[in-house]
């Protein structure tokens, strides 16, 4: 009985997250979009320090991962493909491997890595600080103040920062890899626009922007939950870190069956 | 000083609070606040002092009872209600709560920020001269973190005011304070309170020796789950 009671504490736990860190997603959209009057200057700041912090800042990283990235897929298609007479195909692997799965995913990983974790561990400091009890005796409501900015920063940084890694990865990925091989540039960004379809590019923003919030929700969600010790905030941010790298996976698999099954 | 006293600011009833632990820290307390007054509410450590600062601001709910802040049952209030009412107070907790992320004239920037229509000129005009005038010296444009605990207090006081607040609570002020800076701080609440006509200033502290200095209406304490005078 001891184990079933486990498995149900569990299951009971991870649905009660789910419906938490949904319910702060969707009340951040419904803020931002319908209700941002009562305090919108001092929020506005915040969404731009948010959006600052982890979309320009992360662009450096983000430039060096999808040029290695597209040096690795351009070698290998271009080793590969010539050998059965599938050059062409080119494009459909860039399209199918870069931007419906790789884009978003590695996009949301390095902003989980830099801006989920210290999301986490900045409101859990703030909570064991007080200062959270100080923005509430002021009127200030920490879901409009702090949670919903991060939210809608981190989702406005992952969705533009998987566009940017698309972009560098198949470019930078030829212009390094692939230029002087048989396949000229114009032929090959004209294979990837080609093979391109509406539904690859709706996806990969798609997913590119719930995985955004996801994280965005996931962090706030684990730094508010920081109580009053020091050490509660590492294992938060530690949750909030695994979290939110099992969601995204778990929802890149759903989306994915949804557009392309 | 009893017959200036014209509006009772936050007025309990027959409160009943059970900590989270608990442990039963108020039992059928009845008391009330009026404006224009000076409050200490006394105390040992743990008995609530905390805690009733907590309740005034509807931080916690009790269990029973009620607490009403200018006239509104606070327990019937939606939250941007309440988030209004808390406009008209200013609070300095014990460890300052200043925001580690904003730098020092930004944390008093804030409430003007996010609850008035001000210009951002003025808003600014009025933080550095807020800070100005609790005496705080330093880089406005400094992040708060390594400042002393007493300069975080005088943030903390400079950003309470800011709203120009009919009510001022101050939360374990002294804690962590040699007697010198103590005496500053309590100068600076005799100065807040004479500056509003009418404004209510209540302050916690652990020991009524450590209050000589400042002239107060009341003295309350805390003892056996009650608010006695």
């Amino acid at each position: 009985m001891y184990i079933f009671d486990i498995i149900g504490r569990t299951v009971l736990s991870f649905l009660n997250d789910l419906y938490e860190m949904g319910y702060l997603a969707i009340s951040s959209i419904e803020t931002f979009l319908f209700h941002l009057i009562r305090g919108r200057r001092a929020i506005s700041g915040v969404i731009y320090k948010q959006i600052y912090f982890t979309g320009i800042e992360a662009l450096p990283i983000i430039s060096r991962i999808a040029i290695s990235l597209g040096i690795i897929i351009v070698t290998q298609a271009m080793n590969i493909l010539p050998l059965f007479g599938g050059e062409r195909l080119i494009g459909e692997i860039l399209v199918w491997v870069v931007i419906r799965e790789l884009g978003p995913i590695l996009a949301a990983i390095i902003v989980i890595a830099r801006s989920g974790a210290a999301m986490a561990s900045e409101l859990g400091s703030m909570q064991v600080n007080n200062e959270i009890t100080a923005l509430e005796a002021m009127g200030i409501e920490p879901r409009r103040y702090l949670v919903m900015p991060r939210v809608i920063g981190a989702a406005t940084s992952v969705f533009v920062l998987t566009l940017y890694f698309e972009v560098i990865t198949i470019l930078g990925g030829y212009l390094l890899a692939g230029f002087g091989k048989r396949i000229t540039f114009g032929a090959y960004v004209s294979n990837v626009l080609g093979t391109m379809g509406f539904m690859d590019i709706i996806a990969s923003l798609f997913k590119s922007a719930i995985f955004g919030l996801i994280i965005g929700a996931v962090s706030t969600l684990h730094g508010l939950r920081v109580g009053k010790s020091i050490t509660e905030i590492p294992q938060q941010t530690t949750k909030a870190v695994i979290s939110s790298i099992f969601l995204v996976f778990v929802l890149d698999g759903i989306i994915t069956a949804i557009f392309f099954i | 000083m009893t017959q200036d006293r014209i509006d009772k600011l936050i007025e309990i009833s027959g409160l009943y609070y059970i900590a989270g632990n608990g442990i039963v820290i108020f039992e059928g307390v009845d008391a009330g606040f009026y404006s224009g007054e000076r409050v200490a509410i006394t105390g040992p450590h743990g008995l609530g002092k905390t805690t009733l600062i907590r309740l005034f601001l509807g931080l916690d709910k009790p269990q029973k009872g009620t607490i009403c802040l200018f006239g509104e049952d606070i327990g019937m209030l939606e939250r941007p209600e309440l988030d209004g009412l808390r406009q008209g107070i200013g609070v300095v907790l014990e460890d300052s709560g200043i925001v580690s992320n904003l730098k020092v004239v930004e944390n008093v920037m804030l409430p003007l920020q996010y609850h008035t229509e001000m210009t951002s000129d003025n808003i600014m005009e009025r933080a550095v001269f807020l800070l100005d005038h609790v005496g705080y010296r330093g880089d406005i444009w400094a992040l708060p973190g390594p400042l002393p605990s007493y300069t975080k207090k005088t943030i903390a006081f400079a950003r309470a005011i800011s709203l120009d607040p009919a009510i001022m609570i101050y939360d374990m002020l002294l804690e962590g304070l040699d007697a010198v800076q103590s005496s500053e701080m309590l100068g600076l609440v005799d100065k807040f309170h004479k500056e509003k006509k009418d404004r209510l200033s209540i302050m916690t502290i652990n020991d009524e020796r450590d209050i000589k200095e400042i002239t107060l209406d009341r003295i309350l304490r805390i003892e056996n789950r009650r608010i006695l005078e």
